[in-house]
């Protein structure tokens, strides 16, 4: 099994296996969900309008090609987005803008709804607070303590799924490769669990 | 020079109103294509119309006696200016004298319609297409908007009813006992079976003739309206249960495939639209672009580029069939987009655009996008709708000049005349175009070349359009407009041609070409290469014509005709109709659509929106549209066309919140808020399709529709020095966008 594993490995270094992950990124208006794809993928931040109809574009980190799903996040536009956490793979991003005290009361019943969804109750979700280079943004710790998820208890290892929250800021460029390292770590579990 | 009085008068605007003479110069110095942008159903009050048929020339050009056409004493011939050919004139246009002359030879008269003596045809055919798959809710918005739209409907015009779910029913309207529908399987079996045959056989027998007289499935308005009401009134939801992880089955193209055979079959070349409702994306039979499964999402750019769409070719093909048969038959295909996700539009759009029909983008439809856009199509003016259907625009160009090819919402009729240039741009190859539906807003782009290797001045310079369509009392119209634009032909110095060219630039409508024509490319090209091509042709542009010395970006100056130029470059490789990164291809397909659509003013619009300033500080005012227009001391009205956008500024936004705005001592303040919002309300009065409407304050979420429009002159990395909002992005702004261009432009 050693040199099966060594030679997967190899081939995996040069580029032949190219895993596919598929992540979903949720949140409220104004959240910065728009903002972080366009700097995956392009590497720059840019003004965007807000989302209105649901698009992806693709990224490679390591050997994963990860398809990012960006939704809208105003009020009636949520209703669809449950048509793309359908399939157990899919990682769930939900993104809260860590300086919006009003923004992150309401992330949080959507939240909770989404953890406590019985179709989801193996989807990793990955909560990021958005937005920590602005001085009104609150810490990892807070935004833990005001959305409630501690009691979850929080990892990549959980034995349902894995559900972790990062702070991150586009404009910065900080929290970014942890975000994309925790995402990788999160399509092996994900994939051994399905 | 002033461009804007031929457009008031003829509705046509050129790149270039003065033309160089001759091939080699036209190549050397027309750095923007030569085209035109003509609206043949432009309302002016100087259109003049006359009630008999128009005089042809008998030579190849097929002309229409027109002003520029040379007659003298004893004025019983005249010479066409297209091909020089003489003409009698019949026995009734006797009489003819310097002074008295019919009004198609008046000078002022270039633009006229011939009310053509054909016997009437029937009014125009509404046959409704439905989606059953809608929540409840919605299902029953859209048949209340469907049945208020038949008290406006003329009484006399035909219309029919046609749904689908996973099922596709045909209504027969004329049968008034009870409802009573057809049904057609969602996915039928044979692939090969044409719908056309079988309604021949099971319908109509093999005796009955088949036409609108039988009234079975298209009937008048006016015999049926209470029949119809009382269908729409009881329209169900499709039956088929949608498990959670499925979308609905909904037959999409075999319910266009239908309605195309009904009115192939009973109403061949009769103006018609059918007008589909649609909520959700096409999931079963043919046509299809996604599964019914949800764990399959829908297709988006990066997929269509990289070819990894599974369904979309094929899917396109199909539609695009369905729309050359319709153009055949001279019937136009309007589409209603009512959805928060994609519908397809992607792959259905060669039907409206080939049909010149209508494509509405709306969350729902009980959103005011939906509901005030579809209300709008039947208003209207003076007792008749400005509508025209089954229309057919021709183009004469007088010697050496030659039609390279239009870009609009028309398909080819492959009409190759000798004034076809080979060099084709847009839908070339021919110089007639079919249009099965226009209205006052339908623009057509044209696109010409001076194809003469010797001087052509000696001729005038002439392009004629012929636009014969049925107005929607149902009588045949002849709506000719012919225009004459000056040769560049410097007499006494030849190298003064070059600023003759210079001043008959019209940059508007320049841009405006050239972004039909970025947009044209898109549907093959890449994205990407546009961009360059965009920008080499602006630097070729800018260094012919702009004031410099050699190397010295400082010396650079423009001229005032070219100066904002640049700035509509900049904006348009800016805009969703070149980006798509944070749209669907449905949406694209609906910018792209627009743009293909309107006049040169709202297309400006389109390309760069327009900022309406409101203060205390003075009246309200147009303001650049930049970062640094933003103050938190006053209201801006936006309008990108597709957004009307009331943005209050953080101190206007704190007053309205403490609620000055209803202290009676504060009347101003009342009054500064009031006034954008009637502007906003005159742009949304006038504006089809309805635009989204949005009120916010400086720094909410809704604020980013500004924000990513404007020019990014103030950012996180320069920094706030002069006031103004600060945006966050990385982009080029338009400071730095001109002085490359300047560097670019000025190297030797």
């Amino acid at each position: 099994m050693f040199f099966v594993d060594w030679f997967y490995n190899l081939f995996l270094w040069l580029g032949f296996f190219k895993k596919d992950a598929k992540i979903v990124i949720l949140g409220l208006g104004n959240a910065g969900k728009t903002t972080l794809l366009h700097l995956l993928v392009h590497g720059a931040v840019k003004a965007h309008n807000p989302t209105q109809r649901p698009h992806n574009d693709s990224f490679t980190y390591g050997n994963i090609n990860f398809t990012a799903y960006d939704l809208g996040g105003q009020s009636a536009l949520r209703n669809i987005w449950k048509n793309y956490t359908q399939d157990p793979k899919t990682i769930i991003l939900f993104m809260v803008d860590s300086t919006d005290p009003q923004s992150i009361i309401e992330s949080k019943s959507e939240i909770h709804d989404l953890l406590e969804d019985e179709n989801l109750k193996n989807s990793a979700i990955l909560v990021l607070g958005s937005k920590i280079d602005a001085k009104e943004a609150i810490g990892r710790e807070s935004l833990i303590d005001q959305l409630d998820i501690r009691r979850f208890g929080l990892g990549l290892n959980r034995p349902d799924r894995p559900l972790d929250c990062l702070m991150f800021s586009s404009l910065k460029r900080v929290g970014i490769k942890e975000m994309v390292d925790w995402l990788s770590n999160c399509v092996d579990i994900v994939n051994a669990n399905n | 020079m002033n461009f804007e009085s031929s457009e008031d008068r003829d509705g046509v605007r050129f790149s270039w109103n003065v033309w160089p003479t001759s091939r080699v110069e036209a190549t050397k110095n027309l750095l923007v294509p030569l085209g035109c942008m003509y609206t043949p159903l432009h309302q002016s009050s100087e259109t003049t119309q006359v009630p008999y048929p128009p005089l042809r020339c008998k030579g190849i050009c097929n002309a229409i006696l027109n002003p520029f056409c040379t007659i003298a004493p004893p004025y019983k011939t005249w010479v066409c200016p297209f091909c020089l050919q003489h003409n009698q004139f019949p026995p009734h246009y006797a009489g003819i004298s310097d002074v008295n002359r019919p009004a198609e030879l008046l000078p002022h008269i270039t633009t006229i319609e011939y009310q053509l003596p054909t016997p009437e045809t029937a009014l125009p055919i509404y046959l409704f297409v439905v989606d059953v798959c809608l929540p409840d809710d919605e299902l029953q918005s859209l048949t209340d908007s469907l049945t208020m739209s038949l008290s406006l409907i003329p009484e006399n015009s035909y219309v029919g009813l046609i749904t689908f779910g996973s099922m596709v029913q045909l209504y027969e309207l004329g049968f008034t006992a009870c409802p009573k529908s057809y049904v057609f399987r969602g996915n039928p079996s044979n692939s090969n079976f044409k719908i056309s045959d079988l309604m021949q056989k099971v319908f109509f027998g093999s005796q009955e003739t088949m036409n609108l007289q039988s009234k079975r499935f298209l009937v008048p308005v006016s015999e049926c309206e209470f029949h119809l009401t009382s269908i729409l009134e009881e329209i169900q939801k499709d039956p088929c249960r949608v498990a959670s992880d499925k979308r609905p089955l909904r037959a999409t193209g075999m319910a266009f495939s239908v309605a195309n055979a009904l009115l192939s079959t009973i109403a061949p070349n009769t103006g018609a639209r059918i007008m589909a409702f649609i909520g959700g994306a096409a999931t079963i039979g043919p046509g299809l672009i996604v599964s019914e499964e949800l764990k399959e999402p829908i297709r988006s750019h990066q997929e269509i580029i990289k070819g990894k769409a599974k369904y979309t070719t094929k899917a396109y093909q199909f539609y695009k069939s369905i729309a050359e048969r319709s153009v055949q038959h001279g019937h136009a295909i309007d589409i209603f987009s009512c959805s928060l996700d994609q519908i397809g539009l992607y792959e259905m759009r060669e039907m409206v655009k080939m049909t010149g029909g209508y494509m509405v983008l709306a969350d729902s439809f009980d959103h005011p996008m939906f509901q005030q856009s579809f209300q709008k199509i039947f208003k209207r003016d003076d007792g008749a709708l400005k509508t025209g259907f089954n229309a057919e625009i021709q183009v004469c160009t007088s010697m050496g000049l030659k039609v390279c090819g239009a870009i609009g919402h028309m398909s080819s009729r492959n009409n190759k005349t000798p004034t076809v240039s080979e060099n084709e741009i847009g839908i070339g190859g021919t110089s007639s175009w079919k249009v099965c539906a226009l209205d006052q807003n339908s623009t057509f782009a044209f696109y010409f070349e001076i194809s003469s290797q010797q001087n052509v001045s000696e001729h005038l310079g002439l392009v004629q359009f012929i636009t014969s369509y049925q107005n929607s009392l149902g009588k045949q119209i002849l709506r000719v407009t012919t225009v004459r634009r000056e040769w560049a032909q410097a007499v006494q110095d030849p190298s003064q041609n070059i600023t003759l060219l210079a001043n008959g630039f019209d940059q508007e409508t320049s841009a405006v070409l050239m972004a039909r024509l970025a947009v044209f490319k898109a549907e093959t090209e890449e994205l990407p290469d546009i961009t360059r091509w965009l920008d080499k042709m602006l630097i070729k542009l800018v260094s012919k014509y702009a004031d410099y010395r050699r190397d010295d970006p400082n010396s650079f100056r423009l001229v005032q005709n070219f100066a904002i130029y640049p700035h509509f470059m900049f904006h348009l490789r800016r805009s969703n109709f070149l980006q798509v990164f944070n749209s669907s291809p449905d949406e694209s397909s609906f910018y792209r659509f627009m743009l293909n659509r309107e006049n040169v003013s709202n297309s400006l619009v389109m390309i760069q929106p327009t900022l309406e300033k409101y203060s205390f500080k003075g009246p309200p005012h147009p303001e650049v549209l930049s970062a640094s227009s933003i103050s938190n001391d006053s209201i801006l009205l936006l309008d990108t066309f597709f957004h009307v956008l009331i943005f209050h500024g953080e101190t206007i936004a704190q007053w309205r919140k403490a609620g000055y705005d209803k202290d009676p001592n504060h009347q101003n303040f009342r009054d500064l808020l009031q006034a954008p919002r009637d502007d906003a309300a005159h742009i949304l009065k006038e504006r089809f399709p309805y635009p989204r409407y949005i009120v916010c304050d400086q720094h909410s979420g809704e604020a980013r529709f500004l924000l990513a429009i404007i020019d990014p002159n103030i950012t996180h990395v320069s920094g706030n020095t002069t006031g103004g909002e600060v945006v966050f992005t990385d982009d080029v702004n338009l400071h730095v966008f001109l002085e490359h261009l300047k560097k670019f432009a000025v190297q030797s």
